[in-house]
């Protein structure tokens, strides 16, 4: 009972702190979306450069970023090979 | 005497402001003359007295179009009491001129989390409108509580985060109120079937005005 009620006056609390950045400055929108892209992009050179030098030491390494990568291509190219063989299988 | 205006407001739809709008208005109009200003588009107040085979007991009458607090009191001083019943929205002109106008502004909430958060912006439009109309009292009233529902039960406690005092009141989730708007009545005129509901209505009439 009192999780649920601390729950639900949390919730408010985070509904009321989220509504009120939203509603007041203009100049405040246009910083958040600005930290996400500018902060991946930067992120991401950053993290790529590692993770390029890591295939060249170990494959195990190299293959969790890959791999993401290759899922997403995966998905469209392979589709028709593997679908009829998993949802009937003999 | 000067009209005493209650404004029962709340963007969130489905919070109860038009059942809360019209049993209210049946009850101050067995004290004196009430009128219900029906300021939604939907014009359910006025459907809702429409069905009625006796007459109900407040005059209803729908208004649109550009209006002020000024013309509100001129047009309506014969009546003792006026309740508005305000359309989902706070963007609305009506919405914005009945807390302009009102002297008391009466929030009904439904205890669910999501009623809560849609009706936040409801204490910073009381602050606005304090501005200009500084009689101006608010209240939130619990609307649709079930007793044994743990959610009920932790709303007084969540609800303080508004700001804005809660009626001591709550209205029950009762089928009658259905009943009612179905019968074209208010809970008044359902005799022992509504003397539950009347009497939640009678509390909340005692608090608002006696406030």
């Amino acid at each position: 009972m009192t999780n649920l009620k601390d729950k639900l006056s949390a919730s408010v609390r985070q509904a009321k702190a989220e509504q009120q950045p939203a509603a007041k400055p203009a100049a405040s929108k246009s910083t958040a979306p600005k930290k996400v892209p500018a902060k991946k992009p930067a992120d991401k050179k950053a993290v790529a450069r590692p993770v390029a030098s890591k295939p060249a030491a170990t494959k195990a390494a190299a293959s969790k970023p890959v791999a993401v990568k290759k899922v997403a291509t995966e998905v469209a190219t392979s589709g028709s090979a593997l679908f009829p063989a998993r949802v009937w299988p003999d | 005497m000067a009209t005493h205006i209650i404004a029962v407001i709340n963007q969130k739809g489905g919070a109860g402001k038009t059942t809360v709008s019209m049993n209210l208005a049946a009850g101050l109009a067995r004290r004196d003359d009430t009128l219900v200003l029906d300021l939604d588009p939907q014009a359910s107040s006025r459907q809702w007295a429409s069905l009625g085979s006796a007459p109900f007991p407040a005059t209803v009458k729908q208004i649109s179009g550009k209006w002020d607090a000024k013309s509100l009191h001129q047009n309506y001083k014969a009546y003792r009491h006026l309740v508005l019943d305000c359309p989902p929205s706070l963007e609305s002109h009506a919405s914005l001129q009945a807390l302009r106008a009102c002297d008391v502004a009466l929030i009904p909430v439904l205890p669910s989390p999501i009623d809560l958060w849609a009706s936040l912006r409801l204490p910073q439009e009381i602050e606005e409108a304090r501005k200009t109309n500084k009689r101006l009292k608010a209240f939130l009233v619990l609307n649709q509580l079930e007793p044994k529902s743990a959610l009920s039960a932790a709303m007084h406690d969540a609800i303080a985060e508004f700001g804005i005092p809660v009626l001591e009141t709550g209205i029950r989730r009762r089928a009658i109120y259905r009943s009612a708007a179905l019968e074209g009545v208010s809970v008044y005129q359902l005799g022992s079937r509504g003397a539950l509901a009347a009497a939640e209505m009678d509390a909340i009439i005692n608090e608002v005005i006696g406030s």
